[in-house]
């Protein structure tokens, strides 16, 4: 599936563009990547994908400065 | 995705090994396997679900016991293994997942699904994977939560009907379902992950404020919000641990209820029944003592002629006597104004004095009198007699009751067949309920009622705390507003955290509602299209979604059809499934579980001829009552890949021959 057919990508960048169109959307995107993989994780996983998340915002910080 | 092909093992009816070749050329990509009921087609369904995902589904698509997955046979004789194993292609790669159940060492007749230990196995182009690595895997190509849409019972998909009635609990089963495949969860976590982040370096921040000085006043508004908030939500978490086990108690019990709900039906009418026999007994006792209140006067009716003719009699006679004082009273009334005449010798009528003549006339008059006064006798005493004989059979003669015995036996007659008829009822209730614990049932009944109401007063506190949560959180993000326009506190690095991941829950907070918005558009068009493809009714115009995916067909008015039958219900979900199959995931295989049974030959035509274009593999598994071989079958000879046949070897042991190469 590409980008093009991804609702829920396409959808989460609309959003951003409405809410908060300073948003870095190659953050976004990436953020979305973390999501869709980590989706069918079991409960007990549920760490996995804050903590990549958690990472890229670190990173995202970092290149800023 | 494309299955090659399925080994089972001692599963379900299928002894020994089984295996099957799923159709791998794109142009023959159908599968057909007949068979009849009760041979082990939803077993073939449960064999490939429980390779995948270990588990298997039964009735209400809850899970069989792993005890119940072993071939009866096979156990008796000794087998207590069972294994499925699945090999298919993803992305170019060759996988080979299998899954194996047996008997822990020490047990000797397992008598529980804990009996058992279950190993799977996961190869990738040959390469065994680590355990940890197989879950995401599966999930990669066939999660188990959107499994419903390409693994899937037809005799289930009525359950999508209850997409429209709102607050269903199948229905929100089946939404978050859809959900899933449609990628909402994505947003969901998403949204869900960020706003941990956030919270956590909303602590740091307030630390590091303190820190910075000059900012203590927002930095302790800060603090307590974060404490209110992580109390409410420590309340929600715990509200919906409550709620879930209440959600769980409440349906092992709608399961026995709907069990036992023929023998709690036969009880009520028990019940009703055995208060009518008393009522009617009642009545009975009430009638047969008024009854014998009546009868005991009723030998006078055996008399009443008699005594009649007598009493007639006895009238004649005091009316004799009565005449002949009648006639005394006339003469001692004459005899006395004639004598009064006489001795006044004036005329008693006119007033005028009386002549001698007509002295001698009254006095003779007077003698004659005197003397008939003497000749009339009267007897007083028989007199008396008579009257109180008259009085004495006017009282034996008073009003009949026979006609209010007629109407009591009447009635009692009427009241003794009902009371047959309660008491055959009442006895063949009894015989149904026989060794069932009504008490049992009805307590259960009550529980369940309970738990209900428990459900809705958890839910309504769910909806208060999230509320509160909402409102602290709010004025969190007041306060981050106002510190990112002070430079020193924006250069905190926990600052920056914030910034970013409460940007990042704000914008996932959104993308949630908007992307249900977008989906409801996409799969209404979707679904619509398919419809259209599948009905037989031209003038149907498409679906119309509502909020919970549920679909209503649409007229040529574009008017809702609010009724509509078994099998137009089926192809809307078909339709549904269909358009979320487009707007979800990649094209896969689908296998089908009985998908024809309310349909008529010109819907499993258009279903036959339109799914093959649609799925990468089409598998179906069919009894000969829902398709005809012969006519069914020939506009899609050109897709069929190949065809199995189900076969009884005795009631616990099926077989599967391969009928076409």
């Amino acid at each position: 599936m590409n980008n093009d057919n991804d609702l829920a990508l396409n959808a989460l960048l609309a959003a951003a563009i409405e809410v908060d169109p300073e948003l870095d959307l190659t953050l976004l995107k990436s953020s979305y990547e973390i999501q869709k993989k980590h989706q069918f994780d079991r409960d007990d996983y549920r760490e996995a994908s804050m903590q990549e998340l958690k990472n890229l915002i670190e990173a995202q910080i970092d290149l800023e400065n | 995705m494309i299955l090659k092909t399925l080994s089972l093992q001692n599963f379900m009816p299928y002894k020994g090994q089984t295996s099957l070749n799923f159709p791998t050329e794109k142009d023959r990509n159908v599968m057909l396997v007949y068979g009849d009921n009760m041979r082990g087609k939803t077993s073939l369904l449960n064999g490939i679900r429980w390779a995948f995902y270990g588990n298997a589904l039964g009735r209400h698509s809850r899970p069989i016991p792993l005890l119940d997955l072993i071939n009866k046979e096979a156990a008796s004789e000794g087998d207590w293994s069972m294994e499925a194993c699945i090999t298919f292609e993803a992305d170019g790669h060759n996988y080979e997942l299998r899954r194996r159940a047996k008997r822990r060492p020490l047990v000797t007749t397992p008598s529980r699904s804990e009996d058992f230990e279950v190993l799977r196995a996961l190869s990738k182009d040959g390469i065994p994977l680590g355990d940890h690595l197989i879950d995401a895997e599966i999930n990669r190509y066939a999660p188990e939560q959107i499994s419903r849409f390409f693994l899937f019972d037809g005799e289930l998909l009525q359950e999508y009907e209850s997409l429209l009635i709102d607050g269903s609990e199948q229905g929100k089963k089946i939404k978050d379902a859809i959900e899933q495949v449609l990628g909402v969860p994505t947003l969901i976590r998403g949204r869900d992950d960020a706003q941990t982040i956030l919270k956590a370096a909303q602590k740091l921040q307030s630390v590091d404020l303190q820190r910075l000085g000059g900012f203590e006043i927002q930095a302790q508004k800060q603090k307590t919000l974060q404490a209110q908030i992580e109390a409410l939500e420590e309340d929600v978490a715990r509200l919906n641990g409550n709620l879930k086990r209440t959600k769980e108690e409440r349906l092992v019990l709608e399961d026995f209820l709907e069990k036992t709900e023929s023998v709690y039906q036969a009880k009520e009418r028990l019940n009703a029944a055995q208060k009518l026999e008393q009522a009617n007994s009642e009545r009975q006792t009430a009638l047969s003592i008024e009854r014998l209140g009546l009868i005991k006067d009723a030998w006078r009716e055996l008399i009443r002629p008699s005594i009649t003719l007598k009493r007639n009699e006895i009238y004649a006679q005091h009316d004799a006597l009565t005449g002949q004082l009648l006639d005394r009273n006339k003469i001692e009334t004459k005899i006395s104004q004639l004598r009064e005449a006489l001795k006044t010798d004036t005329c008693q009528t006119c007033g005028q004095a009386l002549h001698q003549e007509q002295k001698d006339v009254a006095s003779n008059e007077l003698s004659a009198l005197e003397n008939e006064l003497k000749n009339l006798s009267f007897d007083m005493t028989a007199m008396q007699r008579l009257s109180s004989q008259i009085q004495s059979l006017d009282k034996l003669l008073k009003p009949s009751e026979a006609a209010r015995i007629e109407f009591i036996d009447r009635d009692l007659a009427r009241l003794r067949i009902e009371q047959t008829k309660h008491d055959n009822e009442i006895e063949s209730l009894t015989d149904l309920i026989k060794g069932q614990d009504t008490a049992e049932i009805s307590r259960k009944r009550n529980l369940r009622d309970g738990l209900l109401k428990e459900e809705t007063r958890i839910e309504e506190d769910i909806k208060k705390s999230q509320y509160a949560i909402d409102k602290d959180r709010n004025d969190l993000a007041i306060i981050g507003k106002a510190l990112e326009n002070n430079p020193q506190a924006r250069a905190a690095r926990s600052s920056k955290v914030v910034n970013i991941s409460s940007a990042l829950e704000r914008v996932y907070t959104r993308s949630i509602d908007r992307l249900r918005e977008d989906l409801k558009t996409k799969v209404e068009s979707l679904a619509s299209e398919a419809f259209k493809k599948l009905t037989t009714q031209v003038k149907y115009s498409g679906l119309r979604i509502n909020s919970n995916y549920g679909l209503t067909i649409l007229d040529e008015h574009n008017q809702e059809v609010t009724i509509r039958s078994a099998g137009a219900e089926q192809i809307v979900a078909l339709s549904l499934i269909d358009g979320l199959a487009h707007a979800g995931r990649s094209p896969g295989p689908v296998v089908m579980d009985t998908p024809f049974g309310r349909l008529d030959p010109k819907h499993r035509a258009n279903i036959l001829t339109y799914l093959p274009s649609t799925a990468q593999q089409l598998v179906l598994f069919v009894h000969e009552g829902e398709v005809n071989k012969t006519t069914d079958m020939r506009q899609i000879s050109q897709k069929i890949g190949c065809v199995y046949e189900i076969k009884e070897v005795n009631p616990r042991h099926s077989k599967i021959d391969r009928v076409t190469q």
